[in-house]
């Protein structure tokens, strides 16, 4: 991948971040990124944790909350906040990232630990494999959230988090 | 209008002196307890995004499931729109249904409730599901053991949405993970005549309660009669739900009666004891009288007998009387559609008669 600037030399360094909803990515050589006054420090640094979370192969993408609509019941995300409710069980997963921190705010809590539905009905609701791979993926867009709304820290811990699970799998 | 005889069926769960473990001398402050489920089936859309012949479908299923379980084994099974806004409304007032699910026209809702209706599902109502057992005086743990029965059961026929993380799905978020929501119907005149009430809902907040109306939520309440229900359904499993509601009630009884002890204090008491009488004399009298207003009559008489005032009235007739005085009720029970003026008027002899008996 070539530097934006001057485009000659192979882009080192990355950001991505979001601007006015829209992601944008900045691709630099070393030389390109020393003359615009870009400098590392030793410790945790944003384009640090913006490029390690994109070696992790993440789709840092924005999606707009206007247009994402639930594919088994086509409820969009905001004819549920006009609404207030939900169109299906299936949304909870479409809407997974914008709910999880609303739920918490509701409810103070993020777990259900009350009585589980019989294990007969379980297999075929889709939601019975709470294995590693749902764990990392619904890591992954906690990740994602973290970096969107630029909390850093939090979203090195997810990392972190991540890695170690997906060493396990 | 087809449920007449329901009208004239005294409500069970208002009886008072239930065999329950969990039940305390409460002065008839805890009127009744209830706990409801939501649940909804798996892979196929909430009632509110479902066309009338999917929510049929589903009233289907849920009646089929119904019918391998015991202790629904005398139920009644009505679709709504079979009924007339009269019935309708003579089951919301008999807390069978909740007002939104009486005004439902366009979809397929339906219920299901027993003969001494103390069990109850809404079908097609937010959730696929909405089951409820109401018991009497403060025994929430007693109506959890049957609900918890019937949910198990439908359980094995019908296939629930849940989710690994956030247990039962229900179409607002506020329902999900146990989906119970836990009340009990109280009686706190002395609380509001003291003006502590307003102290109390502040608190219940605190600890992640919340007083509703009188026909649940998004109604106001009448008569000084409040519903005290959790307002977190996740993140507890249902017995801490019932247990902390329950203890919550207690202290509520306490303050209650606190209250009314100052009622009885010189300065108070002259002022209290007239207001009742006053309210004695109203219903002895009045030819004519709105709900809301004989509502608080009443609820003044219930209080006065809490006082050992001498009034020629029992707590159980009382209470059900609170219930039988409603516009379709007094429908139901003389079997015609009455002018808001001739209701008032039937309303009024209605409590002349059960005063006098």
């Amino acid at each position: 991948m070539l530097c934006n600037i001057c485009k000659k030399n192979d882009a080192t360094i990355f950001f991505k971040g979001i601007f006015d909803n829209q992601v944008v990515k900045i691709n630099l050589c070393e030389e390109c990124a020393k003359k615009k006054g870009i400098e590392f420090k030793p410790e945790l640094s944003l384009p640090e944790i913006i490029a390690t979370l994109s070696d992790l192969g993440l789709p840092i993408v924005t999606e707009n909350k206007k247009t994402v609509k639930c594919k088994s019941c086509g409820l969009a995300y905001t004819e549920f906040k006009e609404r207030g409710r939900l169109g299906c069980a299936d949304c909870y997963n479409t809407f997974e990232s914008y709910l999880a921190p609303l739920i918490e705010r509701i409810h103070g809590k993020s777990k259900h630990t009350g009585k589980k539905t019989a294990p007969t009905t379980l297999e075929s609701t889709g939601y019975e494999k709470e294995g590693l791979s749902q764990q990392i993926s619904l890591l992954k867009k906690q990740l994602n959230e973290a970096v969107k709304s630029e909390e850093y820290e939090k979203a090195a811990e997810l990392r972190d988090k991540i890695r170690e699970l997906e060493k396990k799998q | 209008m087809i449920l007449g005889a329901l009208a004239k069926q005294e409500i069970n769960w208002l009886k008072s002196n239930p065999p329950a473990a969990d039940n305390v001398q409460e002065d008839g402050i805890v009127m009744s307890s209830r706990v409801r489920l939501a649940r909804n089936l798996s892979n196929q859309p909430f009632p509110l995004r479902a066309d009338r012949i999917l929510q049929l479908s589903t009233m289907d299923k849920v009646v089929s499931a119904v019918q391998s379980i015991n202790l629904l084994s005398n139920a009644y099974v009505h679709k709504l729109n079979d009924l007339d806004k009269i019935d309708r409304l003579l089951l919301m007032e008999r807390h069978l249904i909740s007002h939104e699910h009486a005004s439902n026209i366009n979809g397929g809702p339906g219920l299901v409730f027993t003969r001494d209706e103390t069990i109850s599902i809404m079908v097609n109502e937010e959730d696929h599901l909405r089951m409820q057992v109401i018991t009497p005086g403060l025994s929430p743990k007693i109506a959890w053991k049957t609900l918890n029965e019937i949910d198990d059961g439908l359980n094995e026929k019908l296939k629930f949405a849940f989710h690994p993380r956030w247990g039962y799905l229900t179409a607002c978020p506020t329902n999900i993970g146990t989906g119970m929501r836990v009340s009990c119907l109280m009686h706190l005149p002395g609380l509001v005549i003291t003006n502590e009430i307003e102290r109390l809902f502040n608190g219940l907040t605190r600890v992640g309660l919340t007083a509703r109306g009188f026909y649940g939520e998004g109604t106001k309440p009448l008569g000084d009669i409040f519903q005290i229900s959790n307002a977190v359904t996740l993140g507890k499993n249902e017995e801490s739900i019932i247990d902390d509601l329950g203890k919550v009630v207690n202290s509520i009884i306490r303050y209650e009666k606190g209250a009314r002890q100052k009622l009885l204090k010189d300065s108070l008491k002259e002022k209290v004891e007239d207001n009742i009488y006053r309210s004695y004399g109203i219903l002895s009298f009045a030819k004519s009288i709105e709900t809301e207003e004989a509502i608080q009559h009443i609820s003044k008489l219930k209080l006065g007998l809490s006082l050992k005032m001498k009034l020629a009235v029992k707590l159980d007739s009382i209470d059900q009387l609170i219930f039988t005085i409603q516009p379709a009720h007094l429908q139901e029970i003389v079997g015609r559609e009455l002018t808001a003026e001739q209701r008032d008027a039937t309303r009024a002899e209605l409590i002349r008669k059960s005063l006098i008996n």
